[in-house]
């Protein structure tokens, strides 16, 4: 009778969870599914059959082959030229990471810092920042086209000097870096100005009763409240910064000599100009396997500080 | 459920593996030579003849055929023209679906597209030093009934772009539209027409001249496109070429080719009669803006010019070009595509609206081309566009390059990237040219 008891209320117990369990599991399917469905089918699914066709002597007309290795073998020989064009082009890309990123998160740090004040204009200056992430690559490399030429540019004429801004180092970089700054500060912007919205006032109060200044607040209430921030945006500048494309090819179109070719410029060039799609596969995934590496170290590295950040206060 | 994960990742890397591989493998009538016998197979034994637009005894449907080509300029809206009235004039019988494409997305999506026939196009045009490239990859059909069908020969085109549709090969892939050549655009209110040099020492000569410290002969970009095609061109009237005829040894790095680089790195540097600093679009910008005597480009550019309502300029042949001078012209084919064009009738249609854009010359020419029809180039009305009459005397004379080799344009482009890397001053012509040289026939090494 007792077992038969403790059975049913087992039975019960067991059943009560599980239903509840079935509920959420939905409820969360509900939430998740539609976007696990774009997941799967424009990220996951890509991401494996690049792995596969990075296995592959693949050119889209004819059958492909098993290449094993190859593909690999070519990017990590260095006697080759694509091997040489590759690496060329992945240290150029890590330049414009190395650069791009700090200049991309301390600017708009800042910028956001100031704007977050309460002051007249505040939100035509927050709309005037933003305004260039709306345009396209084009339309604002032909803007700065136009002030970067050597002879008849605004940029030239406005500092009365005639420097070779598109055509010689490291002013060719120069130029991008301006350009990519310029275009991608607003995005940034608005990310930290929705970050700070979330910095507890009384922390500012607080700093202010101890008699700390603006940069007071700054670094001692506002950068450790940001953590968080500061980690999603620099994950997401360096992996569109690993991205870089549009820039150096409407501005440079990877000179003078190659040296603003970047890394997916030229997996493209041998995806879809010399059609081996198994080859371009394959340097897409070293790529991407660096881009994690350095994302997670970078995350990791964040994380160390901000938890410092937490610990100390 | 560790193991059940593990299954599920098995089979879902074995399926996609399998989509990878069917889809990529599935190409069973590809062969890797272009042997001539892949002319359409009839599925429905109509004789391949052009549709007359009054036959009132059609009896098909109307067919729609998809129309693929990258003149996104004035060249654009001229195609659009030529489009559009077709469509009227074959109402019920062909229809077209024109696709404006830049050029580089054109060339990817053909070959993507080029499994699928329903979404490849059936009709493509293409300059001929591209469509050399695609020809190993099984994408066009032959085209040697063209001349029977359209009722032509050799002597009504422009020979090298009749000849340029063979490729080398004893068969037919493409049927030419026009020829583009560079030609020398001039500013008139800084020089004189009698004073308008034919060959290249008498070029330098009025440059220097007119060299000042305000105004250039001839502002020479460091690193873009238009200096290869001069280059290449100045190759030509030496004697020289982009690669051996036979061997396909790249010829571009030799003394000869080096002196004449050389020339003109001395014209920008020593002779001083270009700015040494002229980056993206720089040479147009001081044209137009009356900074410089000469400017060179092709035929697409006079409705740009024009459009500007300001700029008094004429256009003259390139230097050395005419008569015994020789210029390098690459001409637009148009071919059919073998996933689409399957059947006689669909063939004929092809050839309807080939024969249209054909006939279409003058509203061509209006567009900014020269039309390889030597028929339209004799009208009064033709000879009436004047600043076009210097790219069509060229085109008497000019030579498309070794189209029989496959890697044509990647040498032309290896060639351009020394021509550019000497231009900017970054190596000395020799370095520059034997280094790309080199890098070509590595290329090649690597991409066989």
């Amino acid at each position: 009778m007792v077992a038969a008891l403790l059975k049913k209320k087992h039975q019960n117990v067991c059943k009560k969870p599980l239903s509840k369990g079935l509920k959420s599991f939905f409820a969360v399917l509900a939430f998740v599914g539609p976007y696990l469905l774009f997941f799967i089918a424009f990220s996951f699914a890509p991401t494996i059959m690049s792995l596969v066709i990075s296995f592959l002597k693949w050119d889209y007309y004819t059958p492909a082959q098993w290449a094993g290795w190859d593909n690999y073998k070519i990017i990590f020989d260095s006697s080759t030229l694509t091997s040489q064009k590759y690496w060329s082009a992945v240290g150029n890309t890590m330049l414009f990471v190395a650069i791009e990123v700090p200049l991309l998160i301390v600017l708009p740090f800042f910028v956001a810092v100031l704007l977050n004040r309460k002051f007249a204009g505040q939100k035509f200056y927050r709309a005037l920042i933003y305004f260039p992430a709306i345009l396209s690559i084009s339309t604002v490399a032909i803007i700065w086209l136009f002030m970067f030429d050597t002879n008849l540019g605004l940029l030239n004429k406005i500092f009365g000097v005639s420097l070779p801004w598109l055509t010689k180092q490291p002013y060719a970089w120069i130029s991008i870096f301006l350009l990519s700054t310029w275009w991608g500060m607003g995005g940034n912007m608005t990310l930290f100005l929705a970050g700070l919205q979330g910095v507890p006032r009384d922390l500012y109060e607080a700093c202010e009763v101890d008699g700390g200044n603006f940069w007071h607040k700054v670094l001692h209430v506002t950068l450790p409240c940001m953590g968080p921030t500061f980690a999603y945006v620099t994950i997401m500048t360096i992996i569109s910064c690993f991205n870089v494309f549009g820039q150096p090819l409407m501005m440079t179109n990877g000179g003078p000599d190659s040296s603003t070719t970047v890394a997916i410029m030229y997996i493209y060039n041998v995806a879809f100009g010399s059609y081996k799609f198994g080859r371009a596969s394959a340097m897409a995934i070293v790529l991407a396997g660096l881009m994690m590496f350095i994302s997670i170290v970078a995350y990791i590295l964040i994380r160390k500080g901000t938890d410092n950040g937490d610990e100390q206060q | 459920m560790k193991r059940k994960t593990e299954q599920f990742l098995r089979g879902a890397c074995a399926f996609l593996s399998a989509v990878a591989l069917s889809g990529c493998g599935a190409h069973p009538s590809n062969s890797n030579s272009q042997n001539g016998s892949d002319s359409a197979n009839s599925s429905s034994g109509d004789e391949i003849k052009l549709i007359d637009q009054n036959d009132s005894s059609w009896a098909h449907d109307e067919i729609t055929l998809r129309f693929w080509h990258g003149f996104t300029g004035a060249d654009g809206d001229g195609m659009a023209k030529i489009v559009s009235s077709f469509n009227k004039a074959f109402a019920g019988k062909v229809n077209i679906q024109a696709d404006k494409l830049p050029w580089d997305t054109l060339f990817s999506k053909l070959i993507t597209s080029s499994t699928n026939p329903s979404t490849a196009p059936h009709i493509v045009a293409m300059g001929a030093a591209r469509a050399v490239g695609m020809l190993p990859k099984n994408l066009f059909i032959s085209m040697n009934e063209a001349p029977k069908v359209l009722g032509v020969n050799e002597s009504d085109y422009v020979s090298s772009a009749w000849k340029a549709g063979y490729y080398g090969k004893t068969d037919r892939y493409s049927f030419p539209l026009d020829v583009h050549p560079t030609a020398m655009y001039y500013n008139k209110a800084l020089i004189s027409e009698n004073e308008i040099p034919t060959t290249w020492d008498d070029f330098v000569n009025v440059c220097k001249a007119k060299t000042t410290s305000t105004v250039y002969g001839w502002a020479i970009p460091n690193m873009y496109s238009i200096t290869k095609d001069i280059f290449y061109s100045m190759l030509l009237q030496n004697g020289g070429a982009l690669l051996d005829s036979s061997t396909h040894v790249p010829t571009f790095a030799s003394s000869q080719a080096i002196s004449l680089l050389q020339k003109i790195y001395d014209w920008k540097y020593t002779d001083k009669i270009s700015p040494s600093e002229v980056g993206a679009g720089g040479d147009s910008t001081l044209f137009k803006a009356g900074k410089s005597v000469f400017y060179f480009d092709g035929p697409w550019t006079i409705n740009s010019f024009d459009a500007l309502g300001t700029l008094d300029y004429g256009v003259a042949p390139m230097p050395g070009s005419t008569g015994e001078g020789t210029s390098y012209g690459d001409s637009h084919q148009v071919g059919f595509c073998k996933s689409t064009v399957t059947d006689n009738l669909t063939k004929s249609a092809c050839y309807t609206f080939l024969n249209y854009l054909s006939s279409q010359g003058q509203t061509w020419a209006e567009a900014g081309q020269v039309p390889a029809k030597l028929s339209v180039q004799e009208t009064t009305e033709y000879k009436s566009l004047s600043k076009l009459q210097a790219f069509t005397q060229e085109t008497k004379t000019s030579q498309s390059g070794n189209l029989d080799y496959q890697y044509f344009y990647e040498a032309y482009n290896f060639m351009g990237s020394g021509v550019a890397n000497a231009l900017n001053n970054d190596k000395q012509p020799s370095v520059a040219l034997s280094e790309q040289a080199t890098k070509f026939t590595q290329f090649v090494k690597e991409e066989e």
